[in-house]
């Protein structure tokens, strides 16, 4: 067994020992050790605080056992801390603890956050926010001043109707055909994440639902598979073609957004940046936050703004955290949407009731066009020029998705200006869509009109993609008949109006941009793209404008490191998917 | 005595083992894998506290803490004790680096046949 002499690093033998009798002889030696320690962990206030409370209980639970042996108090002690080996030793073994496999990835994808969050100006809130007092489902009765959170569904679908369903063992692949063809979708399984569950296509089912709709029915399937919820659980998505089954890490992982959460409030209330990250990590899913080794949710704090990306039932989470360090009492100041937030600190607040120009104030707008999917990415281009101009006094802007609302945080001032801006850009939005959407019109001047749902991202992305191979590609139409595209009113799909030729021409263009994968990683290697020669300006140049940039702004995938255009083929570094993404782009601009 | 560099994915599995069983603090840890291994095996302190929070950091266990206070003291007196328990994840960890190790066991079996005195079934 090695000697407390041993517990500091780079000392001649009596200067150990000058050492170890200097906290030997403390009232609370083992105090006094810890503290030695803790000058050498080199981590946050709190994790080094949860390490010192743990190594004290070890310390203590240790000599009291070896006191049980009959060593006098002070050799227990010498013998505990020697057994703990050299301090400098365990705190660079802490250091290195902290830095898990985990960690690396967040401080990844922080660069990447640093540089979304320059133009990123707000965010998208999926769920409604819970009420002061919240509601009671968690079985807790609300009291005064305390504030209940009321979790958020994994996932929240449409109640497509189904009809009687009953089946004594059958295959689930059979059952999940069945429903598929019920409801007049094509079915995708995702079975390798089913089979993490222990579900394969053969494991049998029996359910007896008489009068089903989707969430119903896939709630008595999961019932009867009896997946352990420790592992995960199964889930599903239903759109007007598709019905897509798998694990639901798999569409966490998919639909994780990126947001931002004002925390200047917080932070105004001397809570710190660690406590706020332990808060979140400890209370909302820890499992999934990347600080704790999960996969679907990451955070960073930057200034006063807190980055996540996360499936949107987290971020409401995260959100409801934040919430409680809100002034408990807003007071309405009138009624066109706008809310004083009282600011005892503020030198400008008004003090006659009513808000002066720079008196922090809340409006909610209500959105009327603009689907929350097309929301961030469309206020981005808006604001950026305002965000300019106004600097540090940019309010603070977050989307409810469930109210359609758009809630602006700041002083009164400069919120105006933001809602005049999001209020045109809603308008012109909304107005563009709903002209060119309609069949009738496209169809008085020999046009059709056409809607195409976007799954892989904003609408509004899609459009700005469309429009540039409109612009540059001689295939289609000139004059009054050039394809016009736009956003679709109240929902993440484009709508446009063209030749009948084009608009076919136009579906597999979107079809195959659509396709490009997002969320999923794989090993890159080299890999050549077969692409027409005359096809091959084209193909650089949207791959250059629209496909790399899309990449490269995403923390799942790297940007191509390796590519070289040739006549025939361009040379690339990819994943099989990206791979495959980019053959079916090829095609899909084939002349 | 377990600690030494190469040593790592064993003592991952010994200490996910010993929490699969129950939730422990990291102190009953070194002495139940002392008295289950008669004394044979110890891991130290120094290697054991480090590990957990590494196993924590990767979300393969959850630690919680709770508070030890001897009769004298009041609530809010005593010192904080921190409980660990697997996670789901750390349960699928355990049962890969179990399978790895039965199959790395077998290997060796295979190439120099089975301890004497061992019955081969």
């Amino acid at each position: 067994m090695s000697t407390a002499s041993n517990t500091r690093p780079g000392l001649s033998g009596g200067e150990r020992d000058l050492v170890e009798e200097m906290w030997l002889s403390q009232a609370d030696p083992v105090g006094a050790w810890l503290d030695v320690l803790m000058g050498l962990v080199r981590l946050g206030s709190a994790e080094k605080r949860a390490i010192r409370d743990e190594l004290d209980s070890h310390l203590r639970d240790r000599v009291r056992d070896l006191m049980l042996t009959g060593l006098h108090e002070a050799n227990a002690t010498r013998e505990a801390i020697a057994e703990l080996g050299d301090a400098a030793e365990l705190a660079a073994r802490y250091a290195r603890a902290s830095k898990s496999p985990a960690r690396r990835r967040i401080a990844m994808n922080l660069g990447l956050f640093g540089m979304a969050g320059a133009a990123l100006v707000t965010s998208f809130v999926a769920m409604q926010q819970p009420s002061g007092t919240g509601g009671s489902d968690a079985g807790v009765t609300p009291q005064a001043g305390m504030s209940v959170y009321p979790g958020v569904p994994a996932s929240v679908q449409e109640r497509v109707p189904v009809g009687a369903v009953r089946v004594d063992g059958t295959p689930l692949d059979e059952v999940l055909r069945r429903v598929a063809k019920s409801v007049d979708r094509r079915l995708f399984v995702d079975w390798p994440s089913l089979g993490e569950l222990g579900l394969g296509s053969d494991t049998p089912i029996s359910v007896d639902v008489p009068d089903a709709d989707l969430p119903t029915l896939f709630e008595a399937i999961r019932g009867a598979a009896e997946v352990d919820p420790q592992i995960g659980r199964l889930e599903y998505r239903v759109d007007a073609k598709e019905l897509r089954v798998a694990s639901g890490h798999v569409f966490d992982v998919k639909e994780r957004i990126l947001v931002t959460i004002d925390i200047a409030h917080v932070l105004e209330e001397d809570v710190g940046v660690d406590q706020i990250r332990e808060l979140v990590n400890s209370f909302i899913e820890p499992d999934g936050w990347v600080d704790n080794g999960g996969e679907i949710a990451a955070m960073s704090i930057v200034g006063t703004k807190l980055f996540v990306k996360a499936p949107p039932r987290v971020i409401e989470g995260v959100r409801w955290i934040v919430g409680q360090f809100a002034a408990p009492e807003r007071a309405r100041m009138n009624t066109d949407g706008f809310e004083e937030r009282r600011d005892a600190t503020s030198p400008n607040a008004s003090t006659d009731g009513q808000p002066d120009a720079l008196s922090r104030v809340t409006a909610f707008l209500p959105i009327k066009n603009v689907s929350h999917e097309n929301f961030s990415f469309a206020l981005q281009r808006v604001m950026q020029p305002m965000r300019e101009s106004m600097g540090t006094n940019m309010p603070g802007i977050v989307f409810n998705g469930s109210s359609m609302e758009a809630e602006v945080t700041g002083q009164l001032v400069f919120v105006e200006r933001v809602c005049e801006a999001i209020n045109k850009m809603d308008a012109e939005l909304g107005a563009r869509g709903v002209e060119i959407g309609s069949e009738d019109a496209a169809a008085s001047v020999g046009l059709s009109a056409a809607t195409v749902q976007v799954r892989s991202m904003p609408a509004i992305r899609m459009i700005d993609i469309v429009e540039f191979v409109i612009r540059e590609d001689r295939r289609f139409g000139r004059g009054p008949q050039q394809p016009v595209i736009a956003l679709a009113s109240g929902m993440n799909a484009v709508v446009f109006r063209a030749m009948p030729d084009d608009i076919q021409a136009l579906k597999e263009l979107i079809a195959a941009l659509d396709f490009m994968p997002c969320g999923v990683v794989g090993e890159a290697s080299a890999q050549i793209v077969a692409v027409r020669s005359g096809d091959m300006p084209m193909f650089k140049r949207l791959f250059t404008h629209a496909i790399n940039s899309k990449w490269s702004g995403s923390a799942d995938f790297p940007e191509f490191r390796t590519l070289r255009f040739e006549d025939e083929a361009v040379q690339v570094v990819a994943t099989d998917d990206q791979l495959l993404a980019l053959s079916k782009l090829a095609a899909a601009i084939r002349r | 005595m377990l600690g030494r560099s190469g040593q790592r994915d064993d003592m991952e599995l010994v200490v996910l083992s010993l929490l699969a069983e129950a939730p422990k603090y990291g102190y009953a840890i070194t002495k139940e894998l002392a008295a289950k291994s008669d004394g044979r095996v110890r891991l130290t302190p120094g290697v054991l506290y480090p590990l957990l929070k590494e196993l924590e950091a990767s979300g393969l266990i959850q630690g919680t803490w709770d508070e030890v206070k001897s009769d004298e003291e009041q609530p809010g007196e005593g010192r904080k004790r921190k409980w660990y328990r697997v996670t789901a994840k750390g349960k699928k960890r355990m049962a890969q680096r179990l399978a790895a190790h039965r199959a790395f066991r077998s290997l060796i079996d295979a190439l120099v046949g089975p301890e004497a005195g061992e019955v081969t079934r």
